[in-house]
């Protein structure tokens, strides 16, 4: 049994009532006995129930409780219309939101909205900060560098975090792990088998580090944005509801980075099932880079900051380590990430 | 799609939020303070169950599913507004939510119950509930119409839960021996 006073104050917490000095106590608390955790479920069903209750349905929503036996002479009064406004649990019943769901479905496209449509309603989805994974494959055969090492295998499996504008990257680089990404401040960093790092903060980012940003990374908003500016878009296939669009650069767009791009979503969710778009430079094509949604999950902030992927007393360079440094390690990372297998 | 589809769609996705509802309620309750944030969260839980309603799979229980969509809603309104979660971090939402699901089935029956443990309390007490639920009073607005203080307040209706839980659990006790 836990003691009356945590009690009282899971109490207060349903009631909105528990001052802010209390609530850090009781958060300890919740993470630390499973019986509190176990007694706020009980007792926040029992005041939802209570919300709910048709015991109160009898009286019209106007009409004011008799307060008459409380034993006092010169209670104030309690004006009508602040008890109509303070009633949100009522305002807000099942029917309503029952009427909410109906409608909600009534509202969803019974005809095939247009491709520019349905890349509008996907960037709406996208600018929620949900974490998403990718699978990312990429596939070139025109670096000079790999034809300078023949049968090396191009690292084109990753797994890729995005939310939002931040990433996390992960290669399994032959059992050495290489880890980049760009955390919420717009910092990008990478780590060497979690032994050393290098953090290159927003203004400072070497542009041969952006490149490899805009041709392994998918920043989601920016692609279908452009999409809709500078590209033709078509259907070309539709399974269940998943429905593909090929975007194609218009003829006067002359500085896209993408050529063709083919993207599956699911137009029930507006989720991006599968992207597959030609990076370009100078008009050629550099890699063909293809995005794979893998699962849609909750994850910490710590997941895009570069501590997280560290070993216990890593070598980090961050701003102020001189950009020297930073700039051969930052060699070092560019080698392994083209080449895992290579002999550096 | 068909209407006939969309019909039972429809039809299945209302049953199963209103089964679901007050479970859906306490799990908003449980992590966030405001009860127009509730609110608020709770209609955004709603929009997103009705939007990706055909992403769920029936074999699995519909419950754990909204709560899942849930706290993706709880996290996105904290990180909207810069602050790590108040009361329930990721680990605590995900065990808040089993503790739910399991409650689930026996909701219906302790609803129930409920209103029969209403009717028994004392008349000063169950005016004392009305002023909470149905008016949607504060505390310091209930302590400041019956001339009372907040703390007593708090304590009597601390008690009176107390005694409603004690009385839907004897009351489905008995029903089970019957």
């Amino acid at each position: 049994m836990i003691p009356d006073t945590l009690r009282q104050q899971i109490d207060q917490w349903l009631d909105g009532d528990l001052p802010e000095g209390e609530r850090a106590r009781l958060k300890e608390s919740l993470e630390q006995t499973p019986e509190a955790l176990e007694f706020l479920s009980d007792r926040a069903l029992l005041h939802t129930m209570l919300a709910k209750s048709a015991a109160f349905d009898s009286l019209p929503l106007n009409a004011a409780l008799d307060y008459s036996e409380f034993d006092h002479s010169s209670k104030k009064p309690i004006l009508q219309r602040d008890r109509l406004l303070a009633q949100p649990w009522i305002w807000a019943s099942s029917a309503t939101v029952a009427c909410l769901l109906v409608i909600s479905m009534l509202l969803l496209p019974n005809v095939e909205a247009s491709p520019a449509e349905l890349v509008k309603k996907t960037i709406a989805e996208y600018r929620t900060a949900i974490d998403r994974c990718y699978a990312v494959k990429v596939e070139t055969e025109i670096w000079p560098l790999r034809k300078r090492l023949p049968g090396r295998a191009v690292p084109a499996d990753s797994k890729l975090w995005v939310r939002g504008n931040t990433f996390v990257q992960f290669f399994d680089s032959s059992g050495d792990p290489l880890v980049w990404g760009r955390d919420a401040q717009g910092a990008v960093w990478f780590t060497l088998s979690g032994k050393s790092a290098a953090i290159f903060e927003a203004n400072e980012i070497p542009d041969v580090l952006q490149d490899v940003c805009d041709l392994r990374t998918l920043d989601v908003t920016t692609l279908l944005e452009s999409l809709l500016r500078d590209y033709d878009l078509k259907y070309t296939d539709r399974e269940d509801s998943n429905q593909t669009i090929l975007a194609s650069p218009l003829p006067e767009v002359s500085n896209a980075k993408y050529g063709t791009v083919e993207i599956e979503i699911d137009t029930r969710s507006g989720l991006i099932r599968r992207v597959s778009l030609e990076r370009l430079r100078a008009k050629r094509v550099l890699a063909v880079i293809s995005f794979s949604l893998e699962k849609i999950q909750n994850r910490e902030n710590s997941l895009y900051e570069v501590q997280t992927h560290l070993e216990p007393n890593a070598d980090v360079l961050e701003r102020g380590t001189g950009f020297g440094r930073r700039s051969e390690l930052l060699k070092e990372f560019l080698q392994k990430l083209r080449f895992p297998n290579a002999t550096l | 799609m068909n209407t006939d589809r969309e019909l039972q769609i429809r039809e299945r996705m209302t049953s199963h939020w209103l089964t679901s509802e007050n479970a859906i309620r306490a799990y908003i309750a449980g992590a966030v303070r405001s009860f127009t944030d509730r609110e608020d969260l709770l209609q955004q839980v709603a929009l997103t169950v009705a939007r990706r309603f055909e992403e769920f799979d029936e074999s699995r229980p519909f419950l754990a599913w909204a709560l899942w969509l849930a706290k993706s809603r709880i996290i996105d309104f904290y990180r909207s507004q810069g602050r790590q979660p108040q009361m329930l971090d990721d680990n605590l939402l995900d065990k808040y939510a089993e503790a739910l699901t399991e409650r689930q089935q026996a909701v219906p029956a302790q609803r129930e119950a409920l209103e029969r443990c209403l009717e028994e309390l004392p008349d000063r007490s169950r005016t004392l509930v009305g002023m909470k639920y149905h008016d949607g009073l504060k505390i310091d607005q209930i302590a400041e119409a019956i001339r009372s203080t907040p703390a007593s307040v708090r304590v009597t209706l601390f008690r009176i839960r107390d005694a409603l839980a004690n009385c839907i659990k004897r009351r489905l006790a008995s029903e089970a021996i019957e």
